[in-house]
């Protein structure tokens, strides 16, 4: 259940009043379907806007985006975007909340149990009847999770899922989105700024520059999963690209 | 572990009697007072209902006498709210005695200009009938013209906080027409609607509509539009997106507006009755305050002031149900 993604000479600007400010510059990228990639850059770089293009909540000013052969127009529920905020609606049940997108499309009658199903796989099972108020940070996370994942994408697209998390709830969250991407098996592209979170998702690492982003390198993560952050050879990369975000850490050499 | 269970033993012991309830004793005291002053004392002139008004008040000591002597042995939720209730309940006593005092047996305040308890007592007993009929045509009107308004009202905020193009026409002209006072249009309305009935449902219409249609749309645009992009993402229409979010996220913003169009709609009440009415609330007011019948004026607007709190409170039963959803929501 996953589709390839490809992106084309994508760039964009936007249009503000002392003139046109760009955002992307012609940025390329192949993802094979099934696959994890992070975008790793600096923050206001424009990775969130690839990651609205890839959704289809807006169109770029150039280039094309190919997802599964077909060019993207439109929001899609193939393409799932999850956002840094859980952004539950704070008048619908935990229940309700994650079978928005079957309601949404009247796909909701006779499939009632995939809501129970989802709920449990992010361990809210007991929740179902709680409001938004009543979750912790890191459980309202996990319930946006299963609102994506009922949907069933095939391409999941998670801009800073765990960006506002403590250390360790945000541990426990990569832990369980690695296992939950195993078992359905979606095409990732996570987006974020922390680079051992991308080392330690993804299978390759794009490294994007300052605002307008371009590509600046691409980073092949070849540890088995589950990886571990003391792991050599994710320490040297994570120095390796840090180096490449032009924030070599002091005192240490890159390898 | 023994000497911590003690403390409050000490302190049961302490009290002899049951407890009674202090505040319901004092507001018992200032109602025998009222009773007394009033059925002892001569009214300088007569009111009518002087008797009644004397024990009636006998009867509410009686009533608060008892209830402050087993108050203890009463479920605790109604003891809590009765308590609550208590210092209001002495000051109603005090204010009943000064009141009593004030008006019919010394005069200071004179008719007809003020009326003792008994006089708008006297208006329920002797026009309590009429009083009634009043009541329900108010009620119709008031009903017809609120429910309408809001309606209009709420559908007319909808789109106005939904659709771009048509917020671009209809925001101003309602703020141009927002502000101008309900009686401004009557001269209209006399033309455009086929009977004064119509017209006057119009007015309570627009009163409660404006604020209600202003604050929907208000509401619809103060939601976070990372919900809307969270429904597109998942391949939500335009009528899902309205009805699953705008809706529901606009709620507390038009809570908001139809407490203010309640209020609007009830202080217009009297207006719209100018307009050839022959029953109401509001064209008994008027009707009273040209024979200088003040108690008559006075003993309406407790009625309307009493019927007014009653849609206030139903109102927020019905906003705490709906709203149950927002944190640190306050009932």
């Amino acid at each position: 259940m996953s589709m390839d993604l490809s992106i084309r000479n994508v760039s964009h600007s936007f249009a503000l009043q002392g003139g046109p400010l760009p955002v992307l510059d012609d940025i390329s990228l192949d993802i094979p379907a099934g696959s994890f990639i992070s975008l790793l850059g600096p923050s206001g770089c424009g990775k969130s806007t690839l990651l609205r293009f890839i959704a289809g909540l807006e169109l770029p000013g150039r280039g094309d985006i190919i997802a599964g052969g077909a060019p993207v127009r439109a929001p899609g529920p193939s393409r799932i975007l999850a956002f840094q905020d859980a952004t539950l609606f704070p008048w619908a049940t935990v229940w309700n909340n994650v079978a928005t997108g079957l309601a949404a499309r009247h796909e909701l009658k006779g499939r009632e149990s995939l809501i129970d199903d989802a709920l449990e796989l992010v361990r809210l099972g007991g929740f179902a009847k709680a409001y938004p108020h009543q979750l912790s940070g890191g459980m309202a996370q996990r319930a946006a999770l299963a609102r994506a994942l009922v949907n069933e994408p095939q391409i999941l697209l998670l801009d800073e899922p765990f960006g506002k998390l403590d250390a360790l709830t945000r541990m426990g969250l990569q832990e369980e989105l690695l296992a939950i991407w195993k078992r359905t098996g979606f095409t990732g592209v996570l987006v974020t700024h922390d680079v051992e979170e991308a080392l330690l998702l993804s299978g390759r690492v794009v490294v994007l520059s300052d605002r307008p982003a371009r590509v600046l390198r691409i980073f092949d993560v070849q540890r088995p999963l589950p990886r571990r952050r003391d792991d050599p050879a994710i320490v040297s990369l994570r120095i390796e690209i840090l180096t490449a975000l032009g924030h070599a850490p002091a005192g240490e050499v890159a390898a | 572990m023994s000497d911590v269970a003690d403390v409050p033993e000490i302190g049961r012991d302490g009290h002899r009697l049951p407890t009674l309830w202090a505040a319901g004793l004092l507001s018992s005291l200032g109602f025998a007072a009222t009773a007394a002053v009033t059925l002892i004392v001569p009214d300088v002139v007569p009111w009518g209902s002087t008797a009644l008004f004397a024990w009636i008040c006998a009867g509410s000591a009686l009533l608060l006498l008892m209830l402050s002597a087993s108050l203890v042995s009463l479920p605790e939720r109604f003891q809590n709210r009765v308590k609550a209730a208590g210092p209001w309940l002495v000051a109603i006593g005090v204010w009943l005695l000064l009141w009593e005092i004030s008006t019919a047996k010394l005069g200071w305040l004179p008719k007809p200009f003020f009326s003792p308890p008994q006089g708008l007592l006297q208006v329920y007993v002797s026009d309590g009938p009429r009083l009634l009929i009043c009541i329900l045509y108010s009620l119709r009107l008031w009903g017809l013209g609120f429910l309408s308004g809001i309606a209009v009202g709420y559908a007319l905020g909808l789109a106005l906080g939904w659709s771009p193009r048509f917020s671009y026409w209809g925001m101003p002209i309602l703020k141009l027409i927002g502000p101008v006072p309900a009686s401004a249009w009557i001269p209209v309305t006399f033309f455009f609607f086929p009977s004064t009935f119509h017209a006057s449902i119009f007015i309570v219409a627009l009163s409660s509509g404006i604020p209600v249609a202003i604050l929907t749309a208000s509401g619809v645009g103060s939601i976070n539009r990372a919900y809307y992009d969270v429904a597109r993402t998942m391949g939500a229409g335009d009528w899902y997106q309205i009805t699953h979010i705008a809706m529901p996220g606009s709620l507390p913003h038009v809570f908001v507006g139809l407490f203010m169009g309640l209020y609007y709609s009830f202080a217009v009440l009297v207006v719209a009755e100018m307009l050839g009415a022959k029953y109401g609330l509001g064209w008994y007011i008027q009707f009273q305050t040209a024979y200088s019948g003040y108690a008559n004026v006075y003993a309406t607007l407790i009625i309307m002031a009493a019927i007014c709190a009653g849609l206030v409170k139903l109102l927020f039963i019905i906003r705490g149900r709906l709203l149950g959803w927002q944190t640190g929501f306050i009932a």
